[in-house]
């Protein structure tokens, strides 16, 4: 891939690197220097870059997410129970009941409004992976990669975002009065 | 597989993350199983509306930022042109190519964010550390590819007379909203070339062109951008600092006065110090009234 082919690959994906810089930074000035900090260095980088399956998306956010993370300090870190458990590891015992409700039972209005709440209260590092697998759709594989965490460690953090966020939700279904008779009767985990 | 909570192959099997024997056994226990179906069915229910939750397809990037960083892409390619290949050459001391070696970018990164009062002051200058590396790369970016180019300036808008360099002033003063100081040169043997708008390295910034005069039998050339003070360059003002010292191929120094903040990049340190001498108004107080590495 020659200089130029590179440089339109990568300003291709700026909005996506600027919509995660910004679930990141969570303030337009903040995100957009990490943005251009980002730039700067995969330009610098160029040569490093291969061109594999996921393409330049997952290797920009890969740099942006080093860039954030130099930034805040690792001292700053949140810490997330799991983040160590060898890859597909993860105990049964830290995990959050299941639901069982239907999701196309609740109103979706409600359902967008108390995920956005939920997912704007979890930790940075449960809201990226979540980012990552949700709206970016990237593989767990990927997903580890563009984090530098493990494999298991990625399935640990989407594991228990999902089950806060199932939660959050299981409170809009008893609210709602929601109970699904199907599978009313599940046994829970935890 | 002892170890591995039940739920998350379900999880997994969800999100098309099985493959050979887990997949099969997946689908078996989905197909006999009710409640496992269900849970199927939960995991991408949830994933669907995490992606609505969390879609800001609507958000793009800001047009200057864009702006910004298609400059940074161009200039890559016009800078390497100008000095003959030296943005990748680690040998330039300034430099951060990308081939240098990581321990020489250390300390150049380093060097870079240094920043040093003008005079020789054993302490560090109170805007220490202000201008982040990536920014004096920007700076000195440009400036080669302007000056080597200025038709590379955009246009300002509003200016209607860029020609004279005795009238700019006024006309900056409109734009800026902010008085400026004379900005002839050629007292010194910098002649005015243009102005045009800048995406960087603020908001509202203008960028001057300044080439040595033919008589003084130099080539080199100087770069201004002024725009708005709007608060985030954290030094005194009337004060010059040192973004980039000689050891650098471009210079740089900054300040800020009267509500306008100020880069300079030059090829030579001799020229961006007399430079900065002319601009700065006799008025202001010198650092050096307060601080000993001032010029």
């Amino acid at each position: 891939m020659d200089s130029t082919e590179f440089r339109e690959l990568a300003l291709a994906e700026m909005d996506s690197v600027y919509r995660m810089a910004m679930h990141l930074a969570r303030h337009p000035d903040d995100a957009a220097d990490l943005v251009q900090e980002t730039y700067l260095k995969a330009f610098k980088a160029e040569d490093r870059f291969e061109l594999r399956e996921p393409g330049m998306r997952p290797w920009l956010f890969k740099i942006l997410h080093n860039n954030f993370y130099t930034k805040v300090g690792k001292a700053k870190r949140e810490p997330t129970l799991g983040d160590d458990l060898p890859e597909e590891s993860t105990p049964s015992n830290i995990d959050h009941p299941e639901p069982a409700w239907d999701l196309a039972s609740l109103d979706w209005e409600q359902v967008d409004d108390r995920l956005k709440h939920a997912i704007d209260e979890l930790p940075g590092h449960y809201r990226e992976v979540l980012l990552l697998w949700a709206v970016e759709n990237l593989k767990y594989r990927e997903i580890a990669d563009v984090l530098g965490v493990a494999l298991g460690t990625v399935m640990s953090r989407l594991y228990r975002a999902r089950g806060i966020l199932s939660e959050k939700l299981g409170e809009l279904a008893a609210e709602s009065g929601i109970k699904m008779a199907a599978i009313e009767g599940t046994k829970r985990d935890g | 597989m002892s170890n591995v909570n039940p739920e998350q192959p379900i999880s997994a099997f969800a999100d098309g993350e099985l493959s050979g024997q887990p997949r099969q056994e997946m689908l078996s226990r989905s197909a006999s199983d009710e409640q496992v179906a269900a849970k199927v069915s939960h995991q991408r229910q949830l994933r669907d509306a995490v992606a609505r939750a969390m879609d800001r397809s609507d958000l793009a990037a800001p047009a200057a930022l864009r702006s910004r960083i298609e400059a940074i892409a161009d200039d890559a390619d016009r800078v390497e042109a100008a000095e003959g290949g030296a943005f990748h050459e680690p040998a330039v001391v300034g430099w951060i190519g990308r081939w240098a070696p990581a321990a020489a970018a250390a300390v150049l990164f380093i060097a870079a964010l240094a920043v040093v009062n003008l005079g020789r002051g054993p302490t560090p200058p109170p805007g220490a550390g202000i201008i982040p590396v990536g920014q004096v790369e920007m700076l000195t970016k440009r400036h080669v590819s302007c000056s080597t180019d200025v038709s590379k300036l955009y246009e300002i808008e509003g200016m209607t007379d860029t020609a004279s360099i005795s009238a700019l002033p006024a006309a900056l003063a409109q734009t800026l909203g902010h008085a400026t100081p004379g900005l002839d040169l050629s007292g010194i043997g910098y002649n005015f070339e243009r102005i045009g708008s800048c995406p960087i390295p603020g908001k509202d910034a203008v960028h001057l062109i300044y080439r040595a005069d033919p008589s003084t039998g130099r080539a080199d050339r100087m770069s201004l951008w002024i725009f708005p003070d709007d608060g985030r360059l954290p030094i005194p003002a009337g004060a010059i600092y040192v973004a980039a010292d000689d050891q650098y191929a471009h210079p740089v120094l900054v300040w800020r006065n009267a509500g306008i903040a100020y880069f300079l990049v030059g090829d030579s340190m001799e020229g961006v110090e007399k430079a900065a001498d002319m601009l700065t108004p006799a008025g202001v107080q010198k650092a050096d009234d307060t601080a000993p590495s001032a010029i």
